[in-house]
């Protein structure tokens, strides 16, 4: 913005002067012009009104030497040089000057002796130009040099044919007899604009000042908005910074600690149970009781399996397993298959569509069908108590994703334990018919594979739970070796 | 013969206090939930109660609160894992809804039994 203005302030000082320099030279030109157009009209009258009347009378004479002779008058040219001394006496610095290639032999300094003169004869000669000038130096100052064509006029012609010391002879009226030149000095035409242009530029001068102050103001109070915002949005946002990690620090600890919580609470259940088992076994033992030893040995062997299938389910994670292009729908029969035997116990009726053919997955398949467990064990639960025990596992895929949806006709699930279903170790069972750690588990490997297990529900009517797994590109499965054996990180 | 009354949801625990509390003479009555257990304190005469806290359907808390409101003083015993996310302060709320002894998981018999003589000791006072 200040660059702007310092280029309008430019602009602004270059126009005015230029305006004043066009104002000087006009009113040079003009003033040069009167000069001259005054010098020839006294000229003109002076020749018709006075030398015509002055050479009819015999005691009378018309010469350049009029000073010398008592009757004599002055040739109009030598008037009109006369006249232009005079006045230059009164305007400092300009001149008249009457030239000629054909000088009457008594004139001084009135040939083309200079290098305009050359110029202004020609241009008013050959080029029959009326004018011509040049803003140009001259001794030392800057003028106006105005030249206009002398034409012999018809009182003229007699004289500087007959006249004795003629230079030529031949005259005809019209004719350029010679160059009248005024030299203007620029400093006078400059000194009548000056005072006006020196005002508007005085004037412009502290507008732009003013304006310029107000602009450094204005740029000043905006830099220090500016800064003060920056600093502002600088604090927030280090304060923002800080709270988030606060949070994000929080929200570990928290989910640490709700997990370390879980594992405490699942495995001081069977650890409590071990404990009240060997304390009753030693009772058992000194009583000789041999049912009560036998059921606590049982008891204690159930509770160590508990605690084995809790460790295992905590490693699942940390297992390596093996990837291959695996046929979805063979991963899904086999985990029905696994499960058939409840299935039919508890009454529940499976269905199955499957949009066929359908591409190939590449994935662990003990995983998937761990997962595809997990799930189908979770509707069970959700149906069997249910008058209509209906589950139904549907598999369909776009270019990109495959779909598995376990849909049941249970209770559904309510909004507060659908916010917390994929949490570790949640579980709405009685303790010992699950860990809460299957859904949790199954969330995690899916989204190791890149995609996503969701739930939606609702209430009296049942849930359906989706997996969505990424398909298998042709440029991952070249990189699969004909036996499958090769491990591939989805994470 | 003092009559007890255990309410967990966790059944290889439950059946091992069993065993261990029969030894030592008590007459058992379970109840595998907090509801379950409301209904069997309603219909026996309990001397008294060891109970769980976090339990499907009726919670420990909730049992507390039922057999408070009844006026009733029977001396309670929680055993518990205590709260999956806040362990301490669902003790402490246990014990401010009426629990005369919270014992966390897992449990000595040896504690276990000092509390219940204690407690029924103290119980037969009151009675006379």
């Amino acid at each position: 913005m200040s660059l702007i203005f310092l280029a309008s302030v430019i602009f602004l000082v270059v126009y005015v002067v230029n305006l004043q320099n066009s104002i000087v030279s006009s009113a040079a030109l003009d003033s040069a012009k009167s000069y001259s157009d005054a010098l020839k009209e006294f000229r003109t009258i002076y020749t018709s009104e006075v030398v015509a009347r002055v050479n009819k009378h015999p005691d009378f004479k018309v010469s350049h030497d009029y000073l010398e002779h008592k009757f004599n008058i002055p040739l109009p040219a030598t008037l009109s040089m006369a006249l232009g001394s005079r006045i230059s006496e009164q305007h400092t610095g300009t001149e008249v000057h009457l030239y000629s290639p054909y000088p009457f032999p008594w004139r001084v300094n009135t040939g083309l002796n200079d290098d305009f003169r050359r110029k202004a004869w020609q241009a008013v000669t050959e080029q029959k130009k009326t004018t011509y000038y040049e803003f140009t130096e001259y001794k030392g100052r800057a003028v106006l040099r105005f030249a206009t064509a002398d034409i012999m006029q018809q009182n003229c012609v007699n004289c500087h044919n007959n006249h004795l010391n003629t230079p030529r002879t031949g005259w005809k009226t019209g004719d350029v007899r010679g160059v009248l030149e005024i030299i203007h000095p620029i400093n006078i035409s400059e000194s009548k604009t000056f005072d006006g242009v020196q005002g508007i530029i005085i004037l412009a001068s502290v507008i732009a000042g003013l304006g310029f102050m107000g602009l450094l103001f204005m740029v000043y109070r905006f830099n220090a908005t500016t800064r003060y915002l920056e600093d502002c949005v600088q604090k927030r946002t280090q304060e923002i910074k800080k709270i988030e990690k606060s949070l994000a620090y929080s929200k570990k600890m928290s989910s640490i600690g709700e997990v370390s919580a879980g594992i405490a609470h699942e495995i001081s259940q069977p650890i409590g149970a071990i404990k009240l088992s060997c304390e009753t076994l030693n009772y058992a033992v000194e009583m000789g009781a041999k049912d009560n030893i036998l059921r606590q040995t049982d008891r204690i062997t159930k509770q160590v399996d508990r605690i084995d299938e809790i460790v295992k389910q905590l490693n699942i994670n940390n297992r390596l397993g093996q990837f291959r292009l695996e046929n979805l729908d063979s991963i899904v029969e086999k985990s029905l298959e696994g499960l058939q035997e409840q299935f039919e116990h508890a009454g529940v009726t499976i269905s199955t569509n499957i949009q066929k053919p359908l591409p190939k997955v590449n994935c662990d398949r003990e995983e998937i069908e761990r997962v595809l467990t997990n799930l189908l064990m979770n509707s069970l639960h959700a149906v069997k108590n249910r008058q209509e025990k209906n589950i139904e596992v549907k598999i369909s895929h776009s270019d990109e994703q495959f779909y598995i949806k376990i849909i049941d006709s249970g209770y559904g699930i309510s909004e507060n334990i659908v916010e917390k279903i994929f949490d570790p170790f949640f579980t709405t069972k009685v303790v010992g018919e699950g860990t809460g750690l299957g859904l949790s588990l199954s969330y995690s490997i899916i989204r190791n594979y890149g995609g996503e297990l969701t739930v939606t529900s609702e209430l009296g009517k049942g849930s359906q739970f989706t997996i969505a797994l990424p398909i298998c590109s042709e440029s991952m499965e070249e990189n699969i070796s004909p036996d499958g054996l090769d491990e591939i990180d989805l994470s | 013969m003092n009559s007890i009354l255990l309410v967990d949801d966790d059944k290889d625990f439950r059946e091992s206090l069993k065993d261990l509390l029969e030894i030592k003479g008590y007459l058992i009555y379970e109840a595998k939930n907090g509801a379950e257990g409301l209904r069997v304190f309603s219909r026996e005469s309990i001397d008294l109660v060891i109970s769980d806290l976090l339990m499907p359907e009726i919670d420990g808390l909730e049992l507390l609160m039922g057999i408070r409101g009844t006026n009733s003083g029977t001396p309670i015993i929680v055993i518990s894992g205590g709260n999956r996310s806040n362990f301490d302060k669902s003790f402490e709320i246990a014990q401010e809804l009426g629990a005369n002894i919270v014992l966390g998981k897992p449990v000595s018999a040896d504690v276990l039994f000092d509390s219940i003589d204690q407690l029924l000791a103290s119980s037969s006072k009151n009675k006379i």
